[in-house]
Formats: C-alpha cells, sequence, structure tokens
C-alpha cells in the first residue's frame, strides 16, 4: 500500500498505519470527513467538481483554488474514484440489492457508486422479491460481486466465493 | 439569557455542560463533539426534546447502552455503543454530513485547543511532531452548523490562555465560534467584540491579564 485516503486514521490497536507512517513509507491525504464524503458521492454521481466552505483557511486547503459562492469562501475539491469497494451490508438479495443496519451504514452507499467493481459482504443472502423495493437503500446496478458470511460464523473466517 | 452571573467558584465539568445544555434550545437539532461536550447529554431532559445527531449516521441518537444492550452496529462517532430514541433515522456519511454542512443542524458544541477572538477555531491538531493527524468532521461542523460552541477549560496546563488573541495552532474553522463555555467564564463572540456573560472565581480585571486582549464592559449594552 502506498497512499492512504482518510479522515481519521487512528483507532485503538491500529498500528501497521502508525509505523509505515512515522516511517515514511506511505502517504496520507487527510482529509475532512465531510469533504471525503461527499468527493466520493460526487465520483458515484459523474460531478467533475465542487466548491465547499469546509477546510477554507485550513492547512487541509493550503493550495486548492478558493472562490467567493453565496458570500462564502469556498474550496475546490475534486472526486475520489476507487477500482474496488469493500462494503459490509445487513441483508442483500441475489441481485445485489442492499440493506444497511443502524450506524454500520456507513460509507457503504457511496463508496458502492464510486468503485469501477464493488464487493459486498452480507450477513444473510435472500431471494430476488424478499427485500421491500420502498426500503433497498444500494441498488443493484452498483453492487457486482457478493461473499456471504452469516453473522454467528464471523470469527471462522470462511473462503470468499463469488454470487 | 445574558443577566451578568458572577460566582466565587470555577465550574466543574458538570457545570459547564449543565450550563451549555441550557443554552439548547428546546426542540433543537444538536451535535455534541468527543471529548467535554458529550457529557452535556447528561444534562438534555426529556422536555428539552433536543435531537442529537451524531456524524457517523444517526438522528435521535439516545444515551450510552449498557453492556446487556449493546450492539457493535448502534454506536457514536467516539464507537461508543449508544441506543435509538423513538423516532430516531439512519442515514450513509454523505447525507449525515451534507445535515452539517447545508447548515441543518442547529447547534454543535465542540472541544477546543484554541479559540481567537474572532472566533476562529483550532481543535484537531497541536502541530505535535510524530502525531498521526486525524481531523474527522471538526472541519464540517465548525462551517456548518447555525451556532457553533465551544467548551473547554480556560488554561492550558501551562496555566496559558486557550481564548487568544489568534491561534497557533493549525486551524478547524474561520470565524465560526459564537460562544465559549469554560471553567472561568462562559464568553459570546459578538461581532463588536467579546462579551462575558458570566465569571466564575475571577474578576473581570484577571481575565482580562489572563487572555490578553480587550472585553466588551461588563456593562456595554447586550445587543438586541
Amino acid at each position: 500500500m502506498r497512499k492512504i485516503i482518510c479522515s481519521f486514521p487512528r483507532q485503538t490497536g491500529s498500528y501497521l498505519f502508525d509505523q509505515k507512517y512515522r516511517a515514511g513509507k506511505i502517504e496520507l491525504e487527510l482529509v475532512p470527513q465531510g469533504n471525503l464524503a461527499e468527493r466520493i458521492r460526487a465520483a458515484g454521481a459523474g460531478v467533475g467538481a465542487f466548491f465547499t466552505p469546509t477546510g477554507y483557511g485550513t492547512p487541509l486547503a493550503e493550495g486548492k483554488e478558493v472562490r467567493e459562492l453565496d458570500g462564502r469562501l469556498q474550496v475546490l475539491e475534486y472526486p475520489i474514484k476507487a477500482d474496488f469497494a469493500l462494503i459490509k451490508c445487513h441483508r442483500c438479495d441475489r441481485m445485489g440489492n442492499l440493506l444497511y443496519r443502524k450506524t454500520a451504514r456507513n460509507f457503504g452507499p457511496i463508496m458502492a457508486t464510486a468503485a469501477e467493481t464493488t464487493i459486498v459482504q452480507t450477513d444473510g443472502l435472500v431471494g430476488i422479491g424478499d427485500l421491500d423495493p420502498e426500503a433497498i437503500v444500494t441498488q443493484s446496478i452498483y453492487v457486482n460481486r457478493l461473499v456471504e458470511i452469516p453473522r454467528l460464523s464471523r470469527a471462522q473466517q470462511p473462503a470468499q466465493k463469488e454470487a | 439569557m445574558s443577566t451578568l452571573v458572577t460566582a466565587s467558584e470555577p465550574l466543574t465539568h458538570q457545570q459547564m455542560a449543565e450550563m451549555a445544555a441550557r443554552d439548547i434550545p428546546a426542540g433543537a437539532y444538536a451535535n455534541l463533539g468527543i471529548g467535554l461536550p458529550t457529557t452535556i447529554s447528561n444534562y438534555l431532559d426529556a422536555n428539552h426534546r433536543v435531537i442529537l445527531h451524531t456524524e457517523n449516521g444517526m438522528l435521535g441518537m439516545g444515551p450510552e447502552a449498557h453492556s446487556d444492550r449493546s450492539d457493535p452496529e448502534l454506536i457514536n462517532a467516539c464507537k461508543i455503543p449508544v441506543t435509538e430514541l423513538p423516532g430516531a433515522s439512519y442515514f450513509h456519511h454523505a447525507d449525515s454530513f451534507a445535515m452539517m454542512r447545508g447548515g441543518h443542524l442547529d447547534v454543535c458544541v465542540l472541544g477546543a485547543y484554541q479559540v481567537s477572538k474572532t472566533g476562529d477555531l483550532a481543535n484537531w491538531s497541536t502541530g505535535a511532531p510524530g502525531a498521526i493527524p486525524a481531523v474527522g468532521g471538526a472541519m464540517d461542523l465548525a462551517i456548518g452548523a447555525k451556532s457553533v460552541a465551544v467548551m473547554m477549560r480556560l488554561r492550558t496546563r501551562e496555566g496559558e490562555s486557550k481564548f487568544v488573541q489568534k491561534c497557533t495552532y493549525p486551524l478547524t474553522g474561520v470565524a465560526c465560534v459564537s460562544r465559549i463555555y469554560t471553567d472561568l467564564a462562559m464568553f459570546l463572540i459578538e461581532p463588536e467584540g467579546v462579551r462575558v456573560r458570566s465569571y466564575h472565581g475571577i474578576t473581570h480585571e484577571e481575565l482580562k491579564k489572563l487572555i490578553g486582549f480587550t472585553l466588551l464592559h461588563p456593562e456595554a449594552p447586550i445587543r438586541p
């Protein structure tokens, strides 16, 4: 791994990144979390770039184009696309429609839209038509591969399979 | 709310949280930052009807979950298991941050390393060598919430004021803070200058000496 784009690269128990970062062996692009989310959403929605007040006047906006819009100074931000997204969901049907559970929704829905290939881990695979069409959060058009890992057997590290 | 109060003792963290809680309007949508501000939720009773937002994707966050009810998929931004209140909702990060960035949140209360007299906020980095930089959602809250308050101890361990003429730490946001709750005084940052709403175990003169810049005279007329 050469570079990480992240808003909060600190976690209890995380040591690999810390070591590499301190040794200068990995590049970190630190991004305000809302800019990170919006840049991912922009990538998925085909938006070329956008201006936002977040980060204006801070070191994280240094060197970036600034424009006054709607009476506020705003910073130009570009989309973040990915080759692969690895996403966890709660329920998934065999077409790749996804439901998430509580705060585990996270960046999942937007990363699914921003990646060339979206790989989904699900707690439970269900049949086509079993999910309420009104409730589906991520639509199958964004999903390429499914891996079912039931919650009970999570500790057993099952082999990956393609659906 | 603007009545001048003078108390003989500095406020405890609990008293600061209680004061900040009283200032959150009933029915407001609010985000309470990591650290000291989190304790404000202990003083929001049901009459307040304040709806708490957590940036990892939830409105209607309830109190911390007890271990028997804790759910690893129901956590706050500090990864602490929490509960959901009736009417709660979940959403992804882009929607969650749109609530802040789009100006929908009424109030946020953040911790700080420094605040400047014009409301600049520094709360994500001290620039210490070797530290892993991390920012999270602080910059989005700082520019996005309709009202941004800070809750902090007024002095560093070395006894220096954290309310300063100009921040020396890297900024989180420019001219975004409008009120500061500290153990020694509660400040309002207004277009005319900084007004002290209450003193706690410190006189006006001592406070002026500590922070090193001019405060609006305590008797100066309150802005309508």
